[in-house]
């Protein structure tokens, strides 16, 4: 806990002194060109903000209601960035999962099949695959996908999170699939997690790539241990090898790979988020640089590291799990 | 399980899942309209919102004295049904309509009016510098409202038409946080409440509005006028126009407005899809600075004309895109006293740009840095018709570095008069010439370049009084003159004004375009 409050004040920190570093200034990026010729009008804008303070009374001041749970208002919107925060995060959230569920179990799929078929066409088409994947840029295949599955296919919806004819579910958790669900409403339900495949798919096809490789080579790496020669040796399976035998070795790494794949799509991810008019956490961020947003630029950028600490947490925790000699004290 | 059972059983999974979205295509209720652009609202509260696309929601929401039918000079009453004004063109006297209610059902009459504007004024807004010539606020009874000026203002009916004088009904807002005392930047509580509701008298009301994802206007059942078409209007925040364009052809939306040129080459000639064309009053211009200590040899006005005659109009109106044209001053074509637009095929005359560089000492030519923004505008990009202007003035021997950055870097340096050759743009704050004073010497456009009142005396006295001048036939007179005058001496060059076009579905009728609110969405049947 104490490591936590310590990871909000160094983060808040250095992005205060950088955001508040940037060759502009927030005036020009809130008032309309007429006001920020009004010297009355900068003066009341810089008031209301405090930015006609020193900038250290600005960071302690901020600093001290963060403190209390306060991460103050947006500039821009005007709302509490706690209260915009918990408004994106979850479509954040909810395609995030969607795309690293995807990832991993393709990415390890293939990364399985990749190694078994070693050096094989089979091989050599997922490899291909995966370089694919991690290099196309994320923005190109999604105009890619939307224009073959949406427009010529028909077979997927267009872009945001539900068709014109739903509204959004009773806000629960603000995950519109369990959200619907918990209101009993499968269509909507449905409707709603059709609508996560495709930018699922885009999200995902990066951190697949780099699941795919890390299982291969892990599991070559495993495979060619004695302990795995002594289980063929004993009359065992070949997938009997694979499953119970190396595949639970061969996971630290890809495990490593898929928590900062996750951590990374938390972020979230501002031109997909664009082309899928999908209302996440990106697009939200990317405004906040733009109109130099303070407050909204440091309760993202805590968020993020939270999520980062909470992930590797998760992370750790599985090491112990599926290598019994990691042991926490 | 085998292979080929797995196979079939993810198959089917996958179009289990992706089916009920596909099925949806086109499945909007016949009884609503849904609007894709990518717009820039941050509040719906009337008297804060000052945003390009926050009109085209507010505008059907509420009602303001004056409106534009069509064009934007096309000015008619809105909620007024008459005005007088006095001999000294201080007092601007409106009798309201009998009988308007707003949408809660309490009736609209003049102390609204009034609450209303001095809540603008006293929020201090971005807008509320419309409000700044009005001295005073009369409501002698419930149908008369009686604004007093500080001083003559020839744009002060157009002014009227900006969501800033919206009239709000005063009651609701009251009950909800909202204040038009002195002090209201502070002790206003009504802001979020205004982001997701409304308290107007126009055909529509905001339902809901989820910032990012779309905001739902419905039917307003106390309406005085005539009701929309439309029972519902769902504006959907679809930031790619690539995605506009595929949602528009798949049915999903009837109006994407944020299509850039190839995405309108895309769409064109097909069946079941009209594009409009309107003449938006966005300019792209260039600043050239008059100060020899920033600009150096471009501080030189015969240099500055120099520039203007070697530009390729043509060229630049191509890369503008389809309808582009190029105004003889920064006064755009449309507004009331505007001149036709240049004639680009012969607006450039690189051999008399020549002469004149060479008269102005500068036949050699010279360099120079061309400050750039990164920005977008109508969907042409800024850097792209840097380049082409880089070529053009290669013509005439000047070499120019261009440097981009940010718009929130560039901004400082620009409004500080320090960039010596710039390209920019401009939108208007309201539908008005007076706007355009703005560039003329000692103003805050002007100052930019360093162009001082002193440099050009007869522009800036012909300004000043244009600002004033109510009678029209002698303000056409004056803006006439003006234009001509910076055609011939200006620190700018007006490089184009953009035509804006946009997509929708060829069963409406209705979706013409006003610079002001964009779409009138109350006009729009199908």
């Amino acid at each position: 806990m104490l490591f936590l409050v310590f990871l909000v004040i160094g983060v808040s920190l250095i992005v205060f002194v950088i955001s508040h570093t940037v060759p502009s200034d927030p005036v020009l990026a809130n008032l309309s060109q007429r006001n920020i010729g009004n010297p009355e009008m900068v003066a009341a804008f810089k008031a209301k903000w405090g930015l006609d303070k020193p900038i250290y009374t600005q960071y302690l001041i901020y600093l001290g209601a963060l403190l209390r749970g306060d991460m103050g208002l947006s500039i821009r919107t005007q709302r509490p960035v706690a209260v915009d925060l918990k408004a994106y995060f979850p479509a954040t959230i909810e395609l995030a999962v969607f795309a690293i569920v995807i990832a991993v179990v393709f990415g390890m799929a293939f990364g399985i099949i990749s190694a078994i078929k070693r050096n094989t066409a089979t091989d050599r088409i997922i490899r291909g695959i995966s370089v694919l994947g991690a290099s196309v840029p994320s923005f190109w295949l999604a105009l890619m996908v939307l224009l073959l599955f949406y427009v010529v296919l028909g077979i997927a919806p267009g872009p945001g999170r539900l068709s014109s004819r739903f509204s959004a579910p009773h806000t629960v958790t603000g995950l519109f699939v369990l959200d619907a669900l918990l209101a009993g409403d499968i269509p909507l339900a449905l409707d709603a997690l059709s609508h996560l495949v495709l930018p699922g798919v885009v999200l995902g096809a990066f951190t697949m790539g780099l699941i795919t490789r890390t299982t291969r080579s892990s599991l070559l790496e495993v495979l060619s241990m004695d302990f795995i020669r002594t289980a063929r040796a004993k009359g065992l399976a070949e997938s009997r090898v694979i499953t119970r035998h190396a595949l639970g070795n061969a996971l630290i790494p890809v495990v490593t790979v898929v928590g900062l794949g996750f951590g990374n799509l938390l972020g979230g991810m501002v031109l997909v988020e664009s082309i899928f008019a999908w209302p996440g956490i990106g697009r939200y961020a990317y405004q906040a640089a733009r109109n130099l947003d303070f407050p909204a630029i440091i309760g993202v950028s805590i968020l993020i590291a939270i999520n980062y600490v909470l992930i590797n947490l998760l992370v750790d925790i599985l090491y112990g799990m599926l290598d019994p000699r990691v042991r926490y004290e | 399980m085998n292979k080929k059972n797995l196979v079939a059983a993810a198959l089917l999974t996958a179009v289990m899942i992706l089916a009920p979205g596909a099925s949806s295509l086109s499945a909007a209720p016949a009884a609503q309209l849904i609007v894709a652009l990518d717009p820039d609202y941050q509040t719906f509260d009337p008297a804060l919102a000052y945003e390009a696309y926050g009109q085209m929601v507010l505008h059907p929401v509420y009602d303001t004295l004056m409106q534009f039918e069509k064009t934007i000079d096309d000015l008619k009453y809105g909620v007024a049904e008459s005005y007088a004004v006095s001999k000294d063109g201080l007092s601007y006297s409106f009798k309201l309509r009998k009988g308007v209610k707003f949408a809660s059902g309490n009736p609209l009459t003049a102390n609204d009016v009034k609450w209303s504007v001095e809540r603008s004024i006293n929020l201090k807004g971005n807008g509320a510098f419309l409000a700044e010539g009005i001295a005073s606020i009369e409501a002698p009874n419930d149908l008369t409202v009686v604004f007093k000026l500080s001083a003559q203002d020839s744009s002060f009916l157009t002014k009227l038409t900006s969501n800033v004088f919206s009239v709000v009904d005063s009651a609701t807002a009251m009950a909800n946080g909202a204040t038009n005392a002195a002090d209201a930047q502070t002790s206003d509580k009504a802001k979020l409440w205004f982001d997701g509701h409304s308290a107007g008298s126009g055909p529509y009301t905001i339902e809901s509005y989820t910032p990012q994802v779309e905001v739902v206007l419905a039917r307003n059942p106390n309406y005085w006028g005539k009701a929309p078409y439309f029972e519902k209007v769902t504006l959907k925040s679809i930031k790619d126009p690539g995605a506009q364009l595929m949602m528009l052809q798949k049915k999903d939306i009837d109006v994407a407005f944020n299509l850039g040129p190839e995405q309108v080459k895309q769409v064109k000639g097909k069946a079941g899809i009209e594009v409009a064309k309107a003449q938006s009053m966005t300019i792209t211009f260039m600043l050239m600075n008059r100060d020899p200590a920033v600009g150096g040899p471009i501080a030189n006005p015969d240099v500055q004309k120099a520039i203007r005659l070697a530009l390729d109009y043509s060229g630049m109106q191509t890369i503008a895109g389809e309808g582009a044209v190029t105004p003889v001053a920064p006064f755009q074509v449309g507004f009331f006293g505007s001149l036709p637009p240049k004639n680009p095929k012969t607006a450039q005359n690189v051999a008399k740009a020549r002469e004149l560089m060479k008269k102005a000492g500068y036949e050699k030519g010279f360099k120079t840095s061309f400050e750039v923004s990164t920005q977008t505008v109508e969907g042409m990009d800024l850097p792209t018709l840097a380049q082409k202007i880089q070529n053009d003035l290669k013509q005439i021997g000047i070499e120019t570095e261009i440097k981009t950055s940010d718009i929130m870097v560039a901004l400082d340096p620009y409004r500080k008069g320090k960039q010596a050759l710039s390209l920019w743009y401009w939108g208007p704050d309201y539908p008005d010439p007076n706007n355009q004073l703005a560039f003329l010497p000692g103003n805050s456009v002007g100052l930019r370049a360093n162009w001082t009142a002193a440099m050009s005396p007869k522009l800036a006295a012909l300004g000043e009084k244009t600002a004033v001048e109510v009678d029209p036939k002698a303000r056409a007179a004056d803006l006439k003159a003006i234009q001509e005058l910076m055609d011939a001496d200006s620190a700018f060059a007006t490089l184009l004004q953009h035509a804006r076009q946009y997509a929708y579905r060829s069963d409406l009728k209705g979706a013409y375009y006003n610079d002001t609110y964009k779409l009138n969405l109350a006009a729009i049947s199908r």
